[in-house]
């Protein structure tokens, strides 16, 4: 579960810094999501996803939501860039960075639920 | 959904007499966090729903030092959480309750919901199986999707008891009033539950025109400490993947009972005998708890996505058995 998220994002001109801001808390929340939560979910008999509910198919909430704190990085002279998938896409990566930093153990799958985390600390042999 | 009609019941008899009516298909309705959910789903089309919510005096919670506690079962789960005396004398109840849901639901859920409630499996839930549990051949985990199935007491149906209040209230030594046209009997919880293995369309023993009136749990013994820990995979709201309930007797750091129920890893409250027995009379320190929570899981059968829980299962029991005792590690 993230504790603290720091988001430096450069994308030249900001036109507007309220709805920047805005833009970056979404896609962090939203990458959070991603990287710890949503999965869809298949059965491989009938091909149906098994989650197509708002139980199952499980999205980041309160208690997923860290401290955020973000930096613009402006570079007017740039113009205006693009800030719809920066914020979310390095986001799991960060998320996958960090569960490296604490545990020892590469994860490459996501969602990063307990399963898959034990998973991986399994193959590197580090399993508690 | 297709219409139903309403009705009010004015007391327990009133109740029983219109759900027994073997003429109409009605269901019991206390929050309905279950229940309404199902009838959405499309899986349940009941004629009519009976309201307890009506019924005066069921919601109550009384506690005594002669009789322990008596929680009527639609006292909601914010109640039973929020209760002082559950809270100092049954802090596993308290946590249990307290971990369900989210606070919209502990308001309007009720505890005789919460350990009746039908299971969260996606091939029971989904319209589009014909599963064991509601009267077809087959069980579709098996060969699907199993994450959160359980890897305890499986088979042929292999459900999760999705109750955290359950195990809680068994670990206890709860017992439970079931009241119907013909009157009243009373089960110990650990009687109350049914495996597959017995019957794989139901999780308890409500018969047709049956409901539970009375959850009665005994006053603590000397000594007595507890505590509930649930591990989710989505901390905002969510089931347990796994759960522990502990209740300890100590007598200084000497445990003379222990009394352990799990959450998540069977199609029932699981009793640990296995964990219980190596528990009993000893100090609890962290060798002897090991030991406990590997008996625990020493039976397990994993399904092919589940064998994760067989690790959770044991860190959870050890952390709530030390918890419970207060020992730090």
């Amino acid at each position: 579960r993230p504790v603290k998220f720091v988001a430096v994002q450069d994308f030249g001109m900001p036109m507007n810094k309220l709805t920047a801001r805005s833009q970056i808390n979404g896609g962090i929340i939203m990458g959070i999501s991603w990287a710890l939560c949503e999965d869809r979910t298949m059965d491989p008999n009938t091909g149906l996803m098994v989650n197509p509910n708002m139980e199952n198919y499980k999205l980041a909430g309160t208690m997923e939501t860290p401290e955020i704190e973000v930096v613009i990085d402006e570079m007017p002279e740039r113009g205006p860039i693009g800030l719809g998938e920066p914020p979310r896409i390095p986001t799991a990566g960060a998320l996958a960075t960090a569960v490296y930093n604490a545990t020892g153990a590469w994860v490459r799958r996501m969602p990063m639920t307990p399963d898959v985390v034990l998973e991986a600390l399994a193959n590197k042999g580090g399993a508690r | 959904m297709k219409a139903f009609s309403y009705y009010n019941a004015a007391d327990v008899k009133d109740a029983v007499a219109v759900l027994g009516d073997s003429g109409s298909d009605s269901r019991a309705l206390a929050g309905g966090t279950d229940l309404i959910g199902e009838i959405k789903n499309r899986y349940i089309s009941p004629d009519r729903l009976v309201n307890l919510k009506s019924i005066k005096g069921l919601d109550r919670i009384k506690y005594s030092r002669s009789q322990g506690l008596t929680l009527g079962p639609l006292a909601t789960l914010a109640e039973v959480a929020g209760h002082e005396q559950v809270r100092v004398r049954y802090p596993a109840l308290a946590e249990a309750a307290e971990s369900v849901g989210s606070p919209q639901l502990r308001n309007v859920g009720t505890i005789g919901g919460n350990i009746c409630q039908r299971p969260r499996c996606w091939y029971y839930r989904g319209e589009e199986y014909p599963c064991l549990r509601k009267g077809g051949s087959h069980c579709y985990a098996v060969s699907g999707r199993n994450k959160y199935h359980c890897i305890i007491d499986g088979g042929p149906c292999f459900i999760v008891h999705p109750s955290d209040t359950a195990p809680a209230l068994m670990a206890l030594g709860a017992r439970v009033a079931i009241t119907s046209a013909r009157g009243e009997r009373e089960v110990g919880l650990d009687e109350f539950f049914v495996l597959p293995s017995s019957d794989p369309t139901r999780e308890n023993i409500l018969g047709p025109g049956e409901i539970v009136t009375r959850i009665s749990v005994p006053p603590p013994g000397e000594g007595q400490r507890s505590c509930y820990l649930k591990f989710k995979e989505r901390e905002s709201r969510d089931f347990a993947l796994v759960g522990a309930a502990v209740v300890l007797e100590l007598q200084g750091r000497t445990c003379r009972r222990a009394s352990v129920v799990l959450a998540g890893v069977a199609p029932v409250p699981h009793r640990s005998t296995a964990a219980e027995k190596i528990l009993s009379g000893q100090a609890i320190a962290l060798a002897v708890v090991e030991k406990a929570a590997e008996a625990a899981v020493a039976g397990a059968e994993p399904m092919e996505e589940n064998g994760y829980k067989v690790q959770l299962t044991k860190t959870i029991l050890k952390r709530a058995v030390l918890r419970a005792a207060g020992v730090e590690v």
